[in-house]
């Protein structure tokens, strides 16, 4: 009975410094943010000195901020809107139709989904230089949908794997054809899983640096990820208003991981095992 | 109601065959079903008459029409799932309805229609549930409903009772044997339960690995098995078989055991056997008969209604079944009498029947 | 009473259907269905992905330079030589190879870590399990500006927790100091890494059957033989795909040392897509970024055929068993 309670306070113990670890960084991203402009260097102990809004209030009325997210939400809503209904239903075919061909697809969108994205970024560049499509919202969309795609037709896959066929079989004696099938049947109870893959095409699209950083070089084009690094001078960093933008554009994924915790990490190692 | 022909179909994954030329012929408003162990192609067969899987030569027809190339919802068939496919999105009456709305009827002939298949399959009050909220029994008898309500030429079965416990298993078993008979459609269904094959059909068709090892109806295969499979399949507790030969005046097991055989059997001389008896067709009698067996009892099963006694000839086990109490003890010896009416031989290389000489006679 | 049977109105007869609607249930039930559902896909894919892929091809073959006028389209194999003859090359993929082992060695041990200490309830452990997933949440470039906050040499709050530690009292240039630097990247991605790991190996831990323990406790089992008589090779296949998977997300790492080092000092920390990046939009010579770009493709190939042969091999082999 001693070792059960003994091994319990080990568990706590290990548990509560691995969470501490782990949290640091965002307490600290958290305390900078708050702090003062400039007094961040004269931050001695592991708390804030002095605690202030400005910083926040600042991005906002200073600098474009509110352009940026709007920027985000708009290039990411696109692309995984965009991904999740091309995706949809290649995911749907690759699941339920053993057709020539099929691997091949399926491994070949596997390769796209892993290789780097530099490996494209270069021709992609070329190519919207010559196409006008530098310096455009719908450039870095489309950089996006190169990304959210692949991701959209294997998690897809995966929940279309996980409804009982049955069910389309009984729909098409029932007198659906198989668009019909897909349409009455196996789509709307995918819906809860397309949800999901909204998401992490949505949080995929927002986190993105690479194409948003290179494909626009206009301020009022950037995306958020690409804002918070301009505060980043050549010889001096704004510390505490670069923490706060962190903060501001962090939020709202951490948010939807919160109340989406359960579904998206189900949902999660779907796409990513199979 | 409408009769359906299958024939000489197979079916291959490129070069392995798993259907061999099957031939069967349903006639219009005929209860039959497809038995077999798993994987013997019942339920492949089954699929391949609603048209979810592919024929890869020979002919299937519904009602005189050829149906190799129709898809599923040409055919004008229904189907009730195993595990009854459902849609779970949609309550009791959206599933029911789900056919007729595609067919676009009027609201009013749909809801009619759904009203009038509820009432015969007691769903009234269940209308405007979801699948998640019925029991198994209620989910069953709702798949049945949206079989019903489209009034199909052709029922399918595919295992519909596998899931359910043992007793509501027995009450859906009648109530599908009264909805065809107050229906009067054809209907195939698929079990692997010799007891559902031989309570419902009109017409049973045994397969194993591809092949129709014996069709026709019930009592016919169990009292004239046309081999060794067909006799040990149908029938619980099993046939008992003993391997040995024929000489004489009967046979003898490999252990010694003798068996006296009907006359008619006298011209297989020499000839090895199996020698299978129904448990139900030896009578334990006193060991001091000289016609009997003797044997020794090995387990006693009482069920109630019936007894079960496992006993042991030589190297031989034989079950018999005796209707009624039975005062034998575990180690008793006791003699064991076949009734002379009710014995099969099977070729022991080709395990088909060997009909005996003159079988009017001994069927007489 | 029921009626013997319920009164048709319209059953359809066999009747030939029209050309046109032959044609609509060639896609919409036929053999052209499996076409029309995925060529929408497709069609984009090879848009986005194999149009720029056959774009890179092209321009590694030739000598574009957004800097120089003098270059031209013609046909040259001089990107690939100067490829396997720049040390330089060599060196990025060496480091590659040093920044994947560590990221991938860090965080999955990280999460093998977090993993083990919420396997089992008790009183908060979703809350637990939030913080354990939050850096996943975090954009990756907020979670390199923090690192890059608390790396500072002189300000940063990592010197003042390292100096906690006895022996430790001057100030550690952790982005210039080339004996660190590798190492402070590496620490950045494993921290955004692991809940990936995390996430894996809880559903592994998870799914490995309560009465396995049970029965090495019976048997007088200690923790440590049980981790490693039943944990380790019941994990071993999800491990085996974190890993691989954890591979890819450093091997693609970008924002992360493009941010804090840009690939420096001196080239310490230049991975092979560091060196792309930086070929193309810093020498501006998008030949040679291309043909990079080329290369780095190959290696996630390897990398995808190496998760296939793991993955889709065993779903086979499963198939295959039934």
């Amino acid at each position: 009975m001693r070792n059960l309670t003994l091994s319990k306070a080990v568990h706590r113990l290990i548990l509560v410094a691995t969470t501490i670890c782990i949290l640091f960084p965002i307490y600290w991203m958290l305390v900078l943010a708050f702090t003062k402009l400039g007094m961040s260097r004269s931050v001695e102990g592991f708390y804030p000195a002095s605690l202030t809004f400005n910083n926040f209030t600042q991005l906002f009325t200073e600098r474009p901020m509110l352009r940026w997210l709007l920027n985000s939400a708009l290039v990411a809503s696109i692309s995984s809107a965009l991904s999740l209904l091309i995706g949809t239903s290649a995911g749907y075919a690759l699941s339920r139709l053993h057709f020539r061909g099929a691997g091949l697809i399926m491994i070949l969108i596997l390769v796209t989904q892993m290789m780097p994205p530099t490996a494209i970024v270069v021709p992609i560049y070329d190519l919207f230089r010559q196409l006008g499509m530098l310096n455009t919202i719908q450039g870095v969309t489309l950089g996006h949908i190169s990304l959210v795609i692949p991701l959209a037709v294997w998690m897809t896959k995966g929940y279309f794997d996980s409804i009982p066929l049955d069910l389309e079989n009984a729909a098409r004696i029932d007198g659906c054809t198989r668009l019909a099938a897909f349409w009455h049947v196996a789509l709307p109870l995918a819906s809860p899983g397309l949800i999901v893959v909204f998401i992490y095409g949505f949080v995929t699209s927002w986190h993105e640096f690479l194409f948003a950083r290179t494909l626009v070089s206009q301020q009022e084009l950037w995306t958020g990820a690409v804002g918070l690094g301009s505060f980043r001078g050549e010889f001096f960093t704004l510390f505490e208003p670069q923490m706060a933008a962190s903060v501001v554009f962090s939020v709202p994924v951490v948010l939807v991981f919160m109340f989406l915790q359960r579904r998206l990490i189900s949902g999660g190692l779907a796409g990513g095992v199979r | 109601m409408a009769e359906v022909n299958i024939s000489n179909v197979r079916k291959a994954y490129g070069s392995l065959e798993i259907m061999h030329g099957i031939d069967i012929d349903v006639a219009a408003g005929e209860f039959v079903v497809l038995v077999g162990p798993s994987g013997c192609g019942k339920s492949t067969l089954l699929r391949m008459i609603a048209g979810l899987e592919d024929i890869s030569s020979g002919t299937i027809s519904i009602a005189g029409r050829v149906v190799n190339d129709l898809q599923p919802r040409d055919r004008d068939i229904a189907m009730v799932f195993q595990n009854y496919a459902l849609y779970p999105h949609m309550t009791v009456a959206e599933n029911m309805s789900f056919s007729l709305r595609l067919q676009r009827l009027g609201q009013e002939q749909i809801r009619e229609r759904v009203a009038r298949a509820a009432d015969i399959l007691d769903l009234s009050q269940l209308l405007e549930r979801y699948p998640r909220q019925l029991s198994g029994g209620q989910r069953q008898r709702v798949a049945m409903g949206r079989a019903i309500v489209r009034n199909p030429q052709v029922f399918l079965f595919d295992e519909p009772l596998s899931n359910l416990d043992a007793e509501l298993r027995v009450s859906m078993r009648a109530q599908i044997k009264e909805l065809h008979q107050r229906l009067g459609t054809t209907m195939i269904y698929v079990t692997h339960d010799q007891i559902e094959a031989m309570t419902m059909a009109d017409k049973i068709v045994v397969m194993r690995g591809g092949r129709i090892e014996q069709m026709g109806c019930p009592l016919d295969l169990y009292d004239n098995p046309a081999n060794r499979f067909v006799a040990g399949f149908l029938g619980s507790p099993a046939m008992n078989f003993l391997a040995g030969s024929v000489d004489g005046d009967g046979f003898t097991s490999k252990s010694g055991v003798k068996v006296a055989l009907p006359a008619n059997y006298g011209a297989m001389q020499g000839r090895q056997v199996l020698l299978g008896v129904r448990p139900e067709h030896i009578e334990i009698v006193s060991k001091d008969r000289p016609d009997a067996i003797v044997a020794n009892v090995a387990l006693i099963e009482p069920t109630g209604l019936d007894t079960l006694v496992v006993a042991r000839a030589g190297q031989e086990e034989v079950t018999v079944s005796y209707r009624g109490r039975m005062d034998v003890r575990v180690g008793e010896t006791v003699g064991l009498l076949r009734d002379p009416g009710h014995l099969h031989l099977f070729d022991q290389s080709t395990l088909a029947r060997i009909q005996p000489a003159d079988q009017q006679k001994s069927m007489a | 009473m029921v009626p013997r049977s319920i009164p048709l109105d319209a059953r359809h007869e066999a009747r030939p259907k029209p050309a046109l609607v032959r044609f609509r249930e060639l896609f919409s039930d036929g053999m052209g269905f499996p076409a029309l559902m995925v060529a929408p896909a497709l069609l984009t894919l090879a848009v986005v992905i194999g149009f720029p892929i056959v774009k890179g091809l092209i321009l590694s073959f030739q000598m574009i330079k957004l800097t120089s006028p003098a270059t031209g389209g013609d046909f040259t194999l001089y990107n690939y030589v100067k490829m396997f003859s720049d040390k330089n090359v060599l060196a990025s993929v060496w480091r590659s190879c040093v920044y994947m082992s560590g990221s991938v060695l860090g965080a999955t041990f990280v999460g093998l870590i977090a993993a083990l200490l919420t396997r089992r309830a008790f009183m908060g452990r979703s809350l637990f399990r939030t913080f354990f997933i939050l850096p996943w949440a975090i954009p990756a470039v907020a979670t390199t500006l923090v690192w890059g906050v608390m790396y500072d040499a002189n300000f940063g709050v990592m010197n003042r927790i390292v100096q906690l530690l006895p022996g430790i009292n001057s100030n550690i240039e952790w982005l210039i100091d080339r004996d660190y630097v590798l190492g402070s990247l590496i620490a950045v991605q494993i921290w955004g890494d692991f809940p990936v790991a995390y996430l894996f190996l809880l559903a592994g831990l998870q799914a490995i059957p309560e009465e396995l323990y049970e029965a090495a406790n019976v048997d007088g089992a200690n923790g440590w033989q049980q981790f490693w008589h039943i944990t380790a090779p019941q994990l071993r296949y999800i491990v085996t795909v974190t890993i691989i998977l954890l591979g890819i997300l450093s091997f693609r790492s970008f924002a992360v040392i493009h941010i804090l080092t840009g690939g420096g000092p001196n080239r310490r920390t230049e991975t092979l897509v560091i060196q792309t990046y930086n070929a193309a939009f810093r020498s501006f010579d998008f030949s040679y970024g291309a043909a990079l770009g080329i290369l780095s493709l190959i290696f996630s190939v390897v990398i995808v055929a190496l998760y296939i042969r793991l993955t889709l091999g065993r779903e086979m082999r499963g198939a295959a068993a039934t």
